[in-house]
C-alpha cells in the first residue's frame, strides 16, 4: 500500500477513536477505558514488532527512552481521557492534538533543532486556540 | 485531577504528549519505531494495571460496552500503526501535518453528526486555529 492509502487510514482511525472514546466515557469509568486502549494495543503492537523487529538490537539508551516515552505517554492519554470525559470530544481531540508544538519547542532547547518563520506563526496560532477554545463554550 | 478542569487536564495532556513525541524521537535514534510503541503500551500497561487496582473500574459493564472499548482501542491502535508505516513511505513533513491536521476534523464532525455536539462560533474558531497551528509547525 501507498504512503498515501495508510496515511487515509490512519485519519479514519484516529478520527473515530476520538469520537468512539467519548461514547465509552458514558458507559465505563475511564480507568477501564485506557487499560482495555492499552492491553488491546499491546497485545496487537507485540505481533507487529515481533514480525518486522525481531532481530533488531536493544541498546540500553534506546530502551532508557523508550520507557520515558511509555511513562509521558501513559499520562499525557490518561490526562487527555479524563477531558473528554468532561467536556465535547469536538472540542477536546483538536486542542490536545496540537501536542506536536511542545514537541517542536522541546526539539529546539533538547536537540538544536531550529524554528522557521511558519513554526513561529504556528506556535502564535496555537496560543490563541487555546485562548479562543478556553472561552467560546 | 479532576480538580484541573477539562482545560487544565487538557494543557497536561498536550504538555506530556509533548514530551512523548520528545522521547520517541530519541528512542528512534537507537530503536525501530515497532520496538519504542512495544514499550510506549508495555510501561502504560503496567502504570494502568496498577491504577486499576487502586482506583478500581466502576460499575461493571455488559459485553455491549466491553465491545465498544474493544472497537475505540482497535481504532486508537490502527491509527498509531497505519501512521508509522505512512512515515515509512513519505517525509514527515508531509504526513504529520495531513494526518494531525485531519483527523480532528473528522472527530469533530463524527462528534456533530452522532453525538449531537454543537460548538460556538468561538469554539469553531479556536479549532480552525488549533488546525492551522499543528500544520504550520509540522510543514514550517
Amino acid at each position: 500500500m501507498s504512503w498515501l492509502a495508510w496515511a487515509i487510514l490512519s485519519i479514519a482511525f484516529w478520527g473515530t477513536w476520538g469520537a468512539i472514546s467519548k461514547v465509552a466515557l458514558a458507559r465505563a469509568r475511564w480507568t477501564r477505558v485506557v487499560l482495555v486502549y492499552y492491553v488491546g494495543s499491546l497485545a496487537i503492537l507485540t505481533i507487529v514488532m515481533l514480525a518486522r523487529s525481531s532481530g533488531a538490537d536493544w541498546p540500553d539508551r534506546g530502551i532508557l527512552y523508550g520507557l520515558l516515552t511509555g511513562a509521558a505517554g501513559v499520562v499525557g492519554l490518561v490526562s487527555l481521557y479524563r477531558a473528554l470525559d468532561l467536556a465535547k470530544a469536538s472540542v477536546i481531540i483538536p486542542l490536545t492534538g496540537m501536542f506536536p508544538i511542545v514537541t517542536a519547542i522541546l526539539s529546539l532547547i533538547f536537540l538544536d533543532e531550529s524554528v522557521s518563520a511558519l513554526q513561529a506563526v504556528g506556535i502564535a496560532c496555537a496560543g490563541i486556540a487555546v485562548l479562543l477554545i478556553s472561552r467560546g463554550d | 485531577m479532576n480538580r484541573l478542569g477539562w482545560l487544565g487536564l487538557s494543557i497536561v495532556s498536550i504538555a506530556l504528549l509533548g514530551v512523548w513525541g520528545l522521547f520517541s524521537k530519541l528512542a528512534l535514534r537507537d530503536l525501530e519505531w515497532p520496538q519504542v510503541i512495544f514499550f510506549y503500551y508495555g510501561v502504560a500497561v503496567l502504570v494502568m494495571l496498577v491504577t486499576y487496582r487502586r482506583l478500581g473500574g466502576g460499575e461493571p459493564i455488559g459485553r455491549r460496552t466491553l465491545g465498544l472499548l474493544v472497537v475505540a482501542g482497535l481504532c486508537g491502535t490502527g491509527g498509531t500503526t497505519c501512521f508509522y508505516l505512512a512515515l515509512e513511505g513519505q517525509k514527515a513533513s508531509l504526513v504529520v501535518p495531513l494526518i494531525a491536521g485531519v483527523y480532528p476534523v473528522l472527530t469533530a464532525l463524527l462528534s456533530r453528526a452522532f453525538l449531537k455536539e454543537r460548538l460556538s462560533p468561538t469554539t469553531i474558531a479556536g479549532v480552525a486555529f488549533a488546525i492551522a497551528a499543528v500544520v504550520l509547525i509540522s510543514v514550517g
